[in-house]
């Protein structure tokens, strides 16, 4: 018997599947990703070096629309880390090197999440342990 | 005058740069992206240029402009979510991670205080806000 021994004619690779699958990744990275990067700020847990049971000297309130107040005078958002800063000064003389200071945060009345990570940052920047307190 | 014929070239031949631009954008989208939710798009966290710290907003409970909390894309108690973290971190041998929390900007502080303290109670090893990194939109 005779068996027809396959035409030898081998076509090329077809790309189109492969081209397919491509495209279907292509578009599901490029629509469920971000570019954005975010941060962390640590709100509680104390971080290294701070006592138990120091009490805060600082009392930082938050207002709404950027308003503070840091043991009873009135701020602004732009002046907030300078103040910080002074107050952070003149507190650490008189106690031991590397100590960090805690300062007391609580929100009042409207503030928005924005005011009180602007407080915690500016705590932060001036080298100071911010410590949220819940009313 | 007779004009040679143009050989007839095979038509898959076209696509060979197409699929390499395409894959050239692939990679770039695999390196250069960060997978994140759903939720963590319709929340706009607020921004911090001084802290750089990098975080992933993969596992965070979330809060919306109107201070209520998602966690894992659906609606959620305050108290099932310090419930839930507790139990974790009673779960976890090395004492769990911190518990992250992606608030909107707009967010009302009280209520994320609020949901702060609780957790702070609960004995979770501290708790981590998630800021958007200023200048890197």
């Amino acid at each position: 018997m005779r068996v027809d021994a396959g035409t030898s004619s081998r076509k090329p690779l077809g790309l189109t599947p492969l081209i397919d699958v491509i495209f279907l990744l292509l578009l599901f990275f490029m629509l469920a990703s971000t570019f954005s990067t975010y941060a962390r700020i640590q709100v509680a847990g104390a971080p290294a070096g701070v006592g138990v049971g120091s009490v805060p000297k600082l009392l930082l309130r938050v207002h709404e629309e950027g308003a503070y107040d840091l043991n009873g005078v009135k701020l602004l958002r732009a002046d907030l880390s300078q103040r910080l800063e002074e107050f952070a000064k003149r507190l650490q003389v008189g106690t031991e090197e590397g100590a960090v200071l805690p300062v007391a945060i609580v929100a009042v009345g409207k503030a928005s999440v924005d005011d009180l990570v602007g407080a915690v940052e500016a705590s932060r920047g001036a080298g100071l342990n911010a410590v949220l307190v819940a009313q | 005058m007779r004009l040679p014929v143009a050989k007839k070239k095979p038509q898959f031949e076209n696509t060979i740069p197409l699929i390499n631009v395409v894959f050239l954008i692939l990679i770039f989208f695999l390196l250069a992206g960060t997978l994140t939710t759903q939720d963590a798009r319709d929340i706009k966290p607020p921004e911090t240029a001084r802290i750089t710290e990098s975080e992933v907003p993969d596992g965070a409970l979330f809060m919306d402009a109107g201070g209520m909390l998602k966690f894992r894309g659906e609606t959620i108690t305050a108290e099932n979510a310090v419930h839930w973290f507790a139990a974790d971190v009673a779960s976890a041998p090395d004492g769990g991670a911190p518990v992250k929390i992606f608030a909107d900007r707009a967010a009302p502080a009280k209520a994320l205080m609020t949901v702060v303290e609780q957790l702070n109670r609960a004995n979770v090893k501290g708790v981590v806000l998630i800021t958007l990194r200023k200048g890197a939109q």
